[in-house]
């Protein structure tokens, strides 16, 4: 019986709670996957729930409407409630429960028992169902606090407190491929885009922009969709490179450079996955929107403010009409 | 991975996406500049690919009806 009631605190005091937790933050941001260790788990769970387990105390003892609903009973004094819960403990721990439950000519006291046991398993309910709900909200908190991050990460100065506490107690339980693979680190008005290059061991280098991410149980990476893609064409481009430098050209290096932006090859198809085991490794680029690229190109030809130059970025179905044909 | 996220996002938030890009097109539009003029020069547009992938196509801003006149 005693393991029974251990399981039953342990349950609903510290695993649901977790559970709880990481569920509804895992709605606005993914939190860190990692297998840790029942230890680490459990220091989890307790951390989570400490806050609410205070409040929800406080509350079913103080305030008004915690204190009687849902599941309400007939207070008594705390003398009567500590009655209670010494009548459910005896119950628990007696090596025959029946004998204070069941009606026998030598059983005791079996209606008070009974008594206790409801006054009890109702407290229970009520305490479990407000500590659940906070909970909840602090795990909906955490998630809102988290996703705004980037927000006031960009005015750092006047929202110093907030980061302190998001970079305190939310950062470090956030997946690590978020923070790389979003814009999360930046203000959603900025509309940050994220490319990627990733070289494969085979020496292949793809260019694109990430879709998303998968990450396996135990927080690695597992691979990345990528759209707009391209392929870097390296053959193509030594080749242009040696053919030229003529042989008659004394120094290789007086020679007109070769640019590589033309040797990026246009992969046909809106999605494009690659796994993990052959990534060799990543360059992850922060991008800033068409429209400040425009602007800032327009600037940058534009020296004299002579109006003359317009830039417009070209779409994605206009960059795949020469796809490349997997050669 | 075990990484410090703390450290890892004031490392990316020193960075600004806009002034990265303004430095890439800064070193490419220098380095293209003739190139681009003298495309635009003969009546056609110049498609330029920049280091993140996309392609901007510049052409001549079409001029108000009355500077025609």
């Amino acid at each position: 019986m005693i393991a029974l009631v251990t399981t039953y605190f342990l349950i609903s005091y510290i695993l649901v709670p977790g559970v709880l937790f990481r569920f509804l933050t895992s709605w606005f941001v993914p939190l860190k996957l990692f297998e840790r260790t029942r230890t680490q788990e459990a220091t989890f769970a307790v951390t989570v729930a400490l806050l609410p387990f205070a409040i929800t105390l406080f509350g079913v003892w103080n305030l008004p409407v915690m204190r009687h609903l849902p599941f309400p009973i007939a207070e008594g004094t705390a003398a009567q409630r500590t009655q209670d819960y010494q009548r459910v403990t005896a119950i628990l721990t007696a090596s025959d429960a029946s004998r204070l439950l069941l009606n026998n000519p030598s059983a005791t006291n079996n209606d008070a028992n009974w008594r206790a046991l409801n006054q009890v398993i109702r407290r229970q309910a009520r305490f479990l169902t407000w500590y659940f709900v906070l909970i909840a909200l602090e795990g909906v908190c955490f998630g809102l606090l988290a996703r705004r991050y980037g927000e006031w990460q960009s005015r750092a100065p006047r929202y110093r407190m907030r980061l302190w506490l998001i970079r305190t107690f939310i950062l470090p339980n956030i997946s690590e491929w978020h923070l790389l693979l979003t814009s999360f680190n930046w203000p959603q008005h900025e509309d940050v885009d994220v490319t990627i290059d990733i070289l494969q061991n085979d020496g292949i280098l793809y260019q694109g922009r990430v879709a998303d991410y998968f990450i396996a149980p135990d927080g690695k990476l597992t691979g990345i969709l990528l759209e707009n893609v391209s392929r870097f064409d390296r053959e193509a481009y030594h080749e242009a490179q040696k053919t030229s430098v003529p042989e008659s050209i004394p120094n290789p290096k007086a020679a007109q450079p070769i640019s590589s932006a033309a040797f990026w090859r246009t992969i046909p198809g809106s999605r494009f996955y690659i796994g993990q085991s052959s990534i060799l490794n990543l360059n992850v680029r922060f991008v800033a929107r068409d429209q400040t690229l425009i602007s800032l190109a327009e600037k940058i030809l534009d020296a004299q403010d002579t109006n003359t130059y317009e830039v417009t970025v070209e779409s994605e179905e206009e960059t795949s009409q020469h796809p490349d044909i997997y050669s | 991975m075990v990484v410090d996220l703390k450290k890892l996002s004031e490392a990316l938030g020193r960075s600004s996406p806009e002034e990265d890009l303004r430095r890439d097109l800064q070193r490419i539009l220098s380095v293209r500049k003739p190139e681009i003029d003298q495309t635009l020069a003969s009546g056609q547009s110049y498609v330029l690919r920049i280091p993140d992938g996309r392609r901007i196509r510049i052409s001549r801003r079409p001029q108000p009806a009355e500077a025609i006149q």
